[in-house]
């Protein structure tokens, strides 16, 4: 891992006036609603009120979008690549950048809110609730940060996003089509023998598709030491792995010219 | 240090290339851990698809063998009434989050599973709910966790003597009181009750009191009390495990009252004795507990009258046979014979000319401080006219005399 990488893309993000606005927002909405809360609910004192862990994605979303393809196609990437550094060490450290970025502010977001909670009711300050999602927040940045850059690997600029949104798209629509599938067939009722297979397949489908772009993993289940949870940590293993080898392998079969498009 | 050349796909700059390494070196290393654990991972998603059962035993035998010594729910019934043991009813569903943590290392974890083995009865109901005919089924049948809509992880513990009652007198038990009596330190806050009289004891020490997990992982309600639903450590369903068997095998709760024993019956006295008949559990018992043996209650009953409790065990066909002895002990028939109690929970005023009258809670239990008070303002009264008597005289508030007697009867 290159320490000079991680860092230029840090300041990269902090020269980047659209991107530390966004981040602002990021950290003042939840705030502000679950103030709104506060208000006009009597028991929210009671409550440790966290953003759930889902909320790890919009951070590393943000801090990783174009996070290789940008450099790819105004051409920085030429230039990278004149110092000593191998590509697999380049996307490494980019993923580990973006990650640890915004596992950082996920997590300093999640404490923030969790201070608040804990300042009306400190008996909440220790709660393992709190320490179970700031650790899903972190797996959340690592693993998705792996897609990310996997994606943005593949495309040039911040097209990353649009593939992103195409393939939660198809999510969708396969989504759909599998609770089609599973519900009442009415008049298809003949065809059972064919479309119930086929409602397994796009169940599969739809699992993995959940696993790359939700690729969580639950603390509590760990802490009971639950065999039943190997295979959940195998999947973000194998994912994790499989984007950074993919984003490596796709790097390699490129020439890096000045300008890409 | 490393020196790297920038020759196209490594090729030699004309340098040492044992010192240089190539900018598109392939880390082949990363390539085999990809597709090694892509194809472990898709191995088991595939195997998890085509046969779950198999999939699910093989991951068990890293496990070992299962510790909790589960019962058939068709033999729960009668072990527990011999064992005089709570049932433990576990409801567990493959692929729901607390079901599989549960079966797969909380309930397996040493603790919890001797506090089971030792303290309970376990049955598996594994949403099973309609398919066991036995004595639980009132119960398994009403539980919130095997409702086909909502099947997820339940435990509920069942005591042997509510067995055949129905869901409502499960959930709600007078002994719940002697819990909430106890030091606040001693008592972990992650429990709600049915009873509305336990909740003022126990909030300010509840974390969770109508709550529900805020970071949107469970939208349950917490816990009902003596079910669990949702847990975050193993620990906390050690607590549960433990609480649940302390309520059941505590005393029934008997409030601020200044109750009498049974001897000061043949006593004479200025005031009026108060002979209160209460089950020693379920729902009513519960709720007339709450009611009358503390605060404005407990006052009244304290400044009017005499107080004499009778715990009457409760009645349950299917026990008659099993506990004829606790029963003889227990049911206090002969006094309820006397005093023409008819049924459960009454209370009898009896006078010290030694007329009677039976004050039972037909109009709602939350009325029975005001059904108490009138009736001791109206006096006497017969529950209804003995067979073959005559009704003489009717005054204008409905009370009729009745020929050969003294007494008046609505």
């Amino acid at each position: 891992m290159n320490k000079a990488i991680c860092a230029t893309t840090w300041r990269e993000f902090k020269a980047n006036k659209v991107r530390c606005s966004i981040l602002t927002l990021l950290f003042l909405l939840p705030v502000a609603f679950y103030t709104l809360v506060r208000l006009n609910w009597d028991n929210a004192y009671e409550v440790d009120m966290i953003s759930p862990p889902i909320i790890a994605l919009a951070y590393t979303l943000l801090w990783s979008v174009g996070v290789i393809g940008r450099e790819v196609q105004n051409g920085t990437i030429g230039l990278v690549f004149t110092r000593p550094i191998t590509i697999a060490n380049y996307v490494v450290s980019k993923w580990f950048a973006v990650s640890f970025a915004a596992a950082i502010c996920s997590v300093q977001a999640g404490v923030i809110e969790h201070l608040i909670s804990s300042f009306y009711n400190p008996s909440l300050l220790f709660s393992l609730e709190f320490f179970s999602n700031c650790c899903e927040r972190v797996f959340i940045c690592f693993g998705f940060a792996a897609v990310m850059v996997m994606l943005s690997s593949l495309v040039s600029g911040m097209k990353d996003i649009a593939v992103l949104a195409g393939f939660a798209l198809l999510w969708g629509i396969t989504n759909m089509i599998g609770g089609m599938l599973r519900s009442d067939l009415g008049i298809f009722n003949q065809y059972a023998n064919v479309i119930y297979p086929l409602a397994g397949l796009v169940d599969l489908y739809n699992k993995m598709m959940m696993q790359a772009f939700f690729p969580s993993l639950s603390i509590e289940p760990m802490l009971d030491l639950n065999f039943l949870y190997l295979p959940a940590i195998l999947n973000y293993g194998a994912l994790v792995t499989a984007c950074l080898a993919s984003s490596i392998f796709l790097l390699n079969r490129k020439e890096f010219s000045y300008a890409a498009d | 240090m490393q020196q790297i050349s920038r020759g196209p796909q490594g090729a030699s700059t004309g340098r040492d290339t044992k010192k240089y390494v190539s900018m598109r070196k392939q880390p082949l290393w990363l390539y085999r851990s990809a597709c090694l654990l892509l194809a472990l991972s898709g191995a088991m998603m595939i195997f998890e698809r085509v046969n779950a059962t198999a999939y699910y035993d093989t991951l068990k035998l890293l496990l070992g063998p299962e510790r909790v010594e589960w019962v058939p729910v068709k033999d729960a019934a009668a072990r527990a009434i011999a064992l005089k043991k709570p049932i433990l009813l576990v409801n567990m569903v493959r692929n729901d989050y607390y079901s599989d943590r549960a079966e797969w290392s909380v309930i397996r974890d040493g603790h919890n599973a001797d506090i089971i083995n030792q303290h309970y009865v376990p049955v598996r109901v594994d949403g099973d709910a309609l398919n066991n005919a036995s004595l639980l089924s009132p119960i398994i049948n009403e539980l919130p966790f095997t409702n086909n809509y909502n099947k997820g992880f339940g435990m509920l513990a069942i005591p042997y003597k509510l067995i055949g009652a129905n869901y409502r007198d499960v959930m709600s038990t007078d002994n719940i009181f002697e819990i909430c009596n106890l030091p606040n330190d001693q008592v972990n806050g992650d429990y709600d009750f049915y009873s509305s009289g336990c909740a003022a004891d126990l909030s300010p020490v509840s974390k969770s009191f109508h709550a529900f997990n805020w970071s949107g992982r469970v939208m349950r309600r917490a816990k009902f009390f003596p079910a669990l639903y949702w847990f975050e450590t193993s620990g906390d369903v050690s607590i549960f495990l433990d609480r649940a068997y302390k309520w059941h095998t505590g005393k029934p709760y008997r409030g601020t009252v200044h109750w009498q024993p049974e001897t000061s019956l043949t006593m004479e006295a200025s005031k009026p004795k108060l002979l209160t008949f209460v089950p020693d559990c379920g729902v009513e018992s519960d709720q007339l507990r709450n009611q009358l043996f503390k605060d404005e209650g407990a006052t009244l009953v304290n400044q009017k009258f005499l107080p004499v409790l009778f715990d009457v065990k409760r009645e349950n066909e299917e026990l008659k046979i099993n506990r004829i002895e606790e029963r003889a002990r227990g049911d206090y028939l002969d006094l309820r014979k006397t005093y023409k109690v008819k049924q459960l929970p009454a209370m009898v005023i009896v006078w010290p000319s030694g007329q009677s009258r039976v004050v039972y809670c037909d109009r709602g239990i939350y009325n029975i401080k005001e059904d108490l008070s009138e009736a001791l303002q109206a006096g006497p009264l017969w529950e209804s006219a003995p067979e073959g008597d005559t009704v003489v005289k009717c005054s204008h508030d409905g009370l009729c005399r009745i020929k050969g007697h003294n007494h008046f009867s609505r």
